[in-house]
């Protein structure tokens, strides 16, 4: 039995979600958004009996969609993705999904190789920058019109439409809202005698050091996934990484310059300060989760992609969130946070030559973006839409999906992810660069210089 | 059945395994030599940029690091297998009871997958809660409980053991196929000459196996150029790239960092310094053996 003082809290997430992302990463992302969106709500409607072909040619046969993903274990990781193909395939019985998945690195070299062989699956994810690439090359299938055509951009929370664009077209659908930061251990927190998650860097430095204090380990992270640093890229734009960016493509200015050594001095005073797990180099990213979730470490820095995990745990009624610390040494905007757009999904061109199959594919997106989709995503599975929905949370049952709903509603402003705004061998330069600092390996100068010789050997 | 002994018979049945191997092995040679003169990312058109992607190498600190330690783990490993998998073969030769189980137990790292034993001795080598550390901390030896993985010093070393426990029955067994080739004779002729064991090991077993020492060193030489999976799962190529090997920096650069033409550069300089180092130790040990006769 519930206890009648404790109300059963419920967030309409159609609109807070909406608003927040339309103010956020919308303005990043804008550029063909008015053109596309027009004529596109007539075949959402389509969709209401399941069986209508929504993009018009009718399927005569069974089809078969390959599909690749980004996690190694779907069925774990990505639970909502086998609910909705399952609700999919029994709304479409003659269209099949066959999806596999490999861990992110494996697929991304998988998809690269693939490509070389003209041999891609239908659809499959990717990150933002090769998504670029690969459309560049003719890989990727125009998705401009079919997005209107099938409704999906109606379905989209109108920040995450245009979500990976190249000369004006779409290329790429959302999979997921990219929001991270630093989700804590309250019980641990409380033990350490500290009341409020930190928002200062030295809010945040006098955390760690009660967390000490109390013999707890402050902030689980893993080195040895060296992509795994999602809230230290809201660090590094706090230090002006946007408002840097397009001088530092153009070389007129270079790594190494203060804002970015203090963002390097930070991590290092975090490592001297005994932050980070002692052991650092020898876990992955899924060891430091196991022991954020085992109540070994009272931080833990990933993003909205965990929910289901944290859910899942003991300890989801005791967890928090914050963006992650503020600087009083830098001049540019503190009050940011990551709320975009993650990785994209990506229909091959090879695909949309047969027109059967195309329409199939578009069939499973207005799907998954629709309204059963949506839902099967949010109730079901505890993660956070991509697109419109209407319907309640329960936020005693799903407290970390609240938690994420209340701190995507702040008045902090939405960014996007730094990493999609460099080629990968500058990004996985920075990660490294950041790992360097951490372990000990580089001083913050060696570590600034090691990502300008990257990007300097680009430009 | 003269006509299977022509020249022009047996090369037309070579020509299938010419094919496959022309297809699979050389072709790909070249294709990653050419490929070692451009600016590729995988997707799209190479850019021809003669040999920047080599002079690249020149300053490159992480690749001076990859060969650092690649060396090292090339020169412990040979040191470790060819002494280790010489006294197994001895033991594996000599009659006692459970001999068959001994030859078991010493081949069966061979067999398992890479990534299995990568992913045992990251537990065994963890120097914070791995059993190597927690056993010598129990019996006193602290100062010996080192950061076997993870730090920037000893990581080359603990791959050189852990490939030196891989490898040790696959090259104990090929010294004990050459142990076997030397004629009883020889030792029965030694021991009447008033030979202890230990005089037969350096004066028959030894001298007689040099055939087989050239290969094993061979085999190390080739083998330690291909180690990538115990680097990808006992130590990740970190921290920050300070324990990569060659093979492991060029996945790194290839396919995460998709620099594809510095990649194959690299690769490139894996295969050559692979024959070189094969070829110098053939030349030097047949020469070696000439001067001996």
């Amino acid at each position: 039995m519930r206890k009648t003082g404790l109300l059963k809290k419920s967030i309409s997430i159609v609109s807070v979600l909406a608003l927040l992302l339309a103010s956020g990463c919308g303005a990043k992302q804008q550029e063909t958004q008015e053109g596309q969106q027009q004529g596109g709500s007539d075949s959402a409607s389509q969709e209401e009996n399941g069986q209508e072909t929504a993009g018009g040619g009718a399927a005569s046969g069974d089809v078969t969609i390959h599909f690749s993903e980004h996690v190694a274990n779907i069925e774990a990781q990505e639970p909502h993705m086998m609910k909705i193909i399952q609700a999919f395939e029994e709304t479409y019985p003659n269209i099949h999904i066959e999806i596999t998945g490999k861990e992110v690195s494996e697929h991304n070299t998988q998809m690269t190789l693939l490509a070389g062989e003209n041999d891609l699956p239908d659809i499959f994810w990717l990150e933002q920058t090769p998504a670029k690439e690969f459309a560049q090359n003719g890989y990727l299938y125009d998705l401009t019109s079919a997005l209107n055509e099938y409704g999906i951009n109606d379905s989209l929370l109108p920040g995450l439409v245009n979500s990976c664009t190249l000369d004006g077209k779409d290329y790429g659908i959302p999979s997921e809202v990219m929001m991270v930061g630093f989700f804590y251990n309250k019980d641990l927190f409380e033990q350490a005698g500290i009341e409020k998650a930190p928002i200062t860097y030295e809010e945040f430095t006098e955390a760690v050091d009660k967390l000490k204090d109390s013999g707890i380990v402050p902030l689980t992270v893993g080195a040895q996934d060296n992509y795994s640093i999602w809230a230290f890229e809201t660090m590094i734009a706090r230090y002006g990484f946007f408002e840097k960016l397009e001088d530092l493509n153009a070389g007129n200015i270079s790594w190494t310059n203060g804002d970015f050594i203090h963002y390097f001095e930070k991590v290092e005073e975090m490592r001297d300060n005994g932050t980070f797990t002692e052991d650092i180099a020898n876990i992955g990213y899924f060891e430091a989760k196991e022991r954020f979730l085992g109540g070994n470490a009272a931080m833990f820095n990933t993003g909205a992609w965990d929910i289901g995990d944290f859910e899942n745990s003991d300890m989801a009624q005791n967890m928090g969130f914050f963006w992650g610390p503020t600087f009083s040494d830098s001049q540019y905007p503190q009050q940011i946070g990551i709320k975009a757009s993650g990785g994209v999904y990506v229909v091959s061109a090879k695909a949309a030559e047969d027109p059967e199959l195309l329409d199939a594919i578009m069939k499973f997106w207005q799907f998954y973006y629709g309204e059963e989709g949506t839902r099967i995503i949010a109730e079901d599975t505890s993660a956070l839409p991509c697109s419109k929905y209407d319907g309640t949370i329960d936020t005693q049952a799903h407290p970390v999906l609240a938690a994420m709903i209340t701190a995507l509603n702040d008045d902090w402003d939405a960014v996007t992810e730094p990493f999609n705004s460099m080629s990968t061998t500058v990004a996985y330069g920075y990660f490294d660069a950041t790992f360097g600092v951490m372990t000990g390996v580089y001083t913050p100068e060696e570590a600034a210089q090691y990502v300008e010789d990257l990007h300097m050997a680009e430009r | 059945m003269h006509w299977l002994s022509t020249k022009r018979a047996k090369a037309f049945m070579l020509l299938p395994t010419l094919l496959i191997y022309s297809i699979f092995i050389i072709i790909p040679v070249f294709i990653a030599g050419y490929y070692s003169f451009t600016e590729y990312s995988g997707l799209g058109k190479a850019e021809f940029t003669g040999i920047d992607n080599y002079i690249r190498m020149f300053g490159d600190k992480l690749f001076r690091i990859a060969l650092r330690n690649t060396l090292l783990v090339l020169v412990l490993s040979t040191a470790f297998l060819l002494v280790g998998s010489f006294l197994v073969a001895l033991i594996m030769n000599a009659d006692f009871k459970g001999n068959a189980f001994f030859k078991m137990i010493v081949f069966a790292p061979y067999v398992i997958a890479p990534i299995i034993i990568g992913i045992i001795w990251g537990y065994i080598l963890n120097p914070n809660y791995g059993m190597l550390n927690s056993l010598l901390r129990s019996i006193g030896l602290d100062a010996l409980a080192i950061e076997w993985i993870g730090g920037t010093k000893w990581s080359p070393l603990s791959l050189a053991i852990v490939f030196t426990w891989q490898m040790l029955g696959f090259h104990a067994t090929i010294f004990l196929s050459g142990i076997r080739t030397i004629s009883g004779e020889m030792y029965e002729a030694c021991a009447i000459d008033g030979a202890n064991g230990i005089q037969k090991v350096f004066f028959i077993t030894i001298p007689m196996l040099k055939e087989t020492i050239i290969i094993n060193t061979v085999l190390i030489i080739t083998g330690v150029f291909k180690i990538y999976e115990l680097v990808y799962q006992m130590t990740g190529g970190g921290p920050a790239h300070q324990s990569e090997l060659l093979t492991s920096y060029m996945y790194f650069t290839v396919f995460t960092s998709r620099r594809y033409g510095y990649g194959m550069s690299i690769a490139v300089v894996i295969l050559t310094l692979s024959i070189i180092g094969s070829f110098a130790y053939i030349r030097i040990a047949a020469r070696k053996q000439r001067r001996d006769l």
